[in-house]
């Protein structure tokens, strides 16, 4: 997925490419600032989450938000030097003033910089699409992401641990490790989730304040009040709570459960509260017991959000497709029944005048006009009838392509005069330009298809300035470029002309059956070939297509569709 | 045959349905004036006299059915009989319209329709 599309889909990543694109940095020197404060209040907000005997903190909240900037920076690596920097400063005052030896600090301090580093590496390498949690494989690639990220730097702060604070190298480093990754799995999904499009929840407002105000207040009761056997059984009722976050709020109401929860956890082990501290516990088991529930109940939830979202984008996906299929219906009815009606107005005033004695009010001029009439109607007829079958045979994996050699000019021209007709009532010139002789082995019907719809959108949102086609051959390659200057396609729409039954101007204006330009690329990548759209509103559009001169690619569309 | 005073307007952007439209009223004794599309329409009645009737296609490119209706309304045409022709009879809504014909055309509901706006002609 390129980079456009991913910052459509992240917000996030749209965000960052703004700061990047402010004059002289300004944007990246002021987010890496604020990257500064941020993690040095967190890091202190997480020292609070050391609890003896361990020198580390239960959860590492600051590689959780360094390693969602990274994952989300991942295509825009320019910002990172601003980021790292700010990191390893921010880490670095932290730990002096919690009075850590040189050597250690700074050990950790690079610990730190390894570690959304590594996240930004692999993310770029693995990571496909928008990552938001709204997919099993996203979760999937998180776990694994988080588990290969926190390696690098926990063998680096483990060094650091030994020589500055005699601590047993393995222990330290996975120690750390541990933390960080318990850092990324409770702040992370908060973030990513929250900074990519919203999709819209099955949960209403109202359900929403329902549901976050009883986890709160169960969460405080059940973990914070003083000890009762009672209360503590009630332990696992908590994530019936995040359950319901996780099937009715996806993503981001599922990571914000059990953020509350989480915290409410540590804040409880830590002052020796609640089920997972009792006296009979030991202060090493606390931690432990706190990790691997935090660790397996949160990707557990964050997993079935995913499968409930993914399950409801394919119900909603199915349903749009059943509305696009029923308005497409409707719109085919209408564009078959235009071409019908003046036939069918045609036979009735022969059968009127004919039954009235009337012939002879027909002057010849005038049959001759009806003659005309009925045969361009009758053409457009079965030219839809051609249309909609090249879509049920696309749809069907049917699509066979029957290539001969042609020259691609001569194939224009002639096709042009043919059109010469619609040109004229649309008050529109065609203008042919380039290379006689573009020789190449294609099919020609599909072909004849191809330039048919392209001249006759470029003709229909022409608005009746001159369509200019060209041909040239470029190396291997033929170009053929239909340009009209008319209306020209919104940026939202672009993207979606080539999909069936798009269409970005309103039926209520254009008729035809939203079919001709996804025909048209599906012919086209057929024939091994590329399509492309430039446009400007108001200035006109411009389709470029490119076709390799030689049969090389898949004839066959198999699933295309 | 008796003398035509004013000519109906048909607005309507199929060729096919225009030209033998106007085709037909032609040998029916009418005078007509056609357009392709609302704006077109407008302008054709600034510049010529008064329209007996105007039949009306909906779905339009440029200025469509509805807008045509509204914009007329700020013309001295304002009066002008409308009849829209239409597929989609259900989905006319609350346009301002004299009546409604529907798509495939029938001759004689056009003619009887066309009749009761611009009179007889042709004898018949």
């Amino acid at each position: 997925m390129s980079l456009k599309e991913d910052q459509q889909e992240e917000s996030g990543a749209r965000w960052i490419a703004g700061l990047l694109a402010a004059p002289h940095r300004f944007g990246a020197f002021a987010s890496a600032v604020v990257f500064f404060f941020l993690y040095v209040l967190v890091a202190e907000l997480s020292y609070a989450f050391v609890i003896p005997p361990s020198s580390n903190a239960v959860f590492w909240l600051p590689s959780g938000i360094t390693f969602s900037a990274f994952v989300r920076a991942r295509r825009l690596p320019q910002i990172w030097p601003f980021w790292l920097s700010a990191l390893f400063l921010g880490q670095l005052a932290v730990v002096f003033r919690h009075g850590v030896p040189p050597f250690t600090g700074i050990t950790w301090a690079v610990a730190n910089v390894l570690l959304p580093v590594t996240g930004g590496v692999l993310s770029r390498r693995f990571v496909r699409g928008p990552f938001n949690f709204r997919s099993l494989p996203d979760v999937l690639t998180f776990g694994a992401l988080v588990a290969l990220s926190v390696i690098p730097g926990g063998v680096v702060a483990g060094i650091g641990s030994v020589a500055g604070l005699n601590t047993p190298w393995i222990s330290s480093a996975i120690s750390w490790a541990a933390s960080d990754a318990l850092g990324i799995v409770l702040l992370a999904p908060v973030i990513l989730s929250w900074t990519t499009r919203r999709s819209r929840s099955a949960g209403g407002l109202t359900e929403a304040a329902v549901l976050f105000s009883s986890l709160t207040m169960s969460s405080f009761l059940i973990l914070l009040y003083p000890r009762s056997a009672t209360l503590d059984r009630l332990l696992s009722f908590l994530f019936f709570f995040v359950a319901w976050a996780a099937i009715r709020f996806g993503p981001r109401g599922t990571s914000v459960a059990l953020l509350v929860v989480d915290l409410t956890q540590v804040w409880a082990i830590s002052g020796g509260y609640g089920p997972l501290a009792g006296p009979d516990v030991g202060e090493g088991a606390r931690i432990l017991n706190l990790q691997i529930l935090v660790a397996n109940v949160g990707l557990l939830m964050l997993l079935l959000a995913a499968a409930i979202e993914e399950q409801r984008t394919a119900r909603m996906t199915a349903e749009s497709a059943l509305k696009s299929r029923d308005e497409f219906l409707s719109i085919a009815s209408h564009e078959l029944r235009t071409p019908l009606t003046s036939l069918a107005m045609h036979v009735q005033m022969f059968n009127r005048l004919a039954l009235q004695g009337r012939l002879s009010d027909l002057s010849m001029e005038k049959m001759a006009e009806l003659g005309r009439i009925s045969e361009r109607q009758l053409l457009r007829f079965s030219s839809l009838i051609d249309e909609l079958l090249e879509v049920s045979r696309i749809g069907s994996g049917r699509f066979t392509l029957h290539r001969e050699e042609l020259d691609l000019y001569q194939l224009v021209r002639n096709a042009i005069s043919r059109y010469r007709l619609d040109a004229d009532s649309s008050r529109s010139v065609i203008r042919l330009h380039g290379d006689a002789g573009v020789i190449g082995h294609w099919d020609r019907s599909r072909m004849e298809l191809v330039l048919a719809q392209l001249a006759g959108n470029a003709l229909k949102y022409g608005a009746g300035r001159p369509v200019d086609i060209t041909v040239e051959q470029d190396g291997g390659k033929a170009r053929l470029t239909v340009m009209d200057h008319g209306l020209g396609i919104s940026p939202e729409y672009r993207a979606r002309i080539f999909e069936r039954f798009a269409r970005a101007e309103s039926i209520t204006r254009f008729g035809g059956l939203g079919l001709g330009l996804f025909i048209v690329r599906r012919i086209v990548e057929a024939h091994g070939g590329s399509i492309e759209v430039e446009s400007e509103i108001g200035k006109g559009s411009c389709f470029k297509i490119e076709l390799p001169l030689d049969a090389g690619r898949a004839e066959r569309l198999g699933d295309a569709a | 045959m008796t003398t035509v005073e004013y000519p109906i307007l048909v607005v309507e952007d199929d060729d096919g349905i225009r030209q033998l439209m106007q085709l037909f009223l032609e040998i029916e004794g009418y005078r007509v004036i056609t357009a392709t599309n609302g704006q077109e329409g407008l302008e054709a009645l600034s510049t010529a006299p008064d329209k007996c009737l105007i039949l009306l296609d909906l779905m339009m490119p440029v200025m469509n059915g509805w807008e045509f209706v509204d914009a007329l309304q700020t013309t001295r045409h304002a009066d002008a009989p409308v009849v829209v022709v239409t597929a989609y009879a259900d989905q006319v809504g609350d346009i301002r319209c004299n009546g409604v014909l529907g798509k495939p055309i029938e001759l004689d509901a056009l003619l009887e329709t066309v009749r009761k706006w611009c009179g007889s002609r042709n004898g018949t």
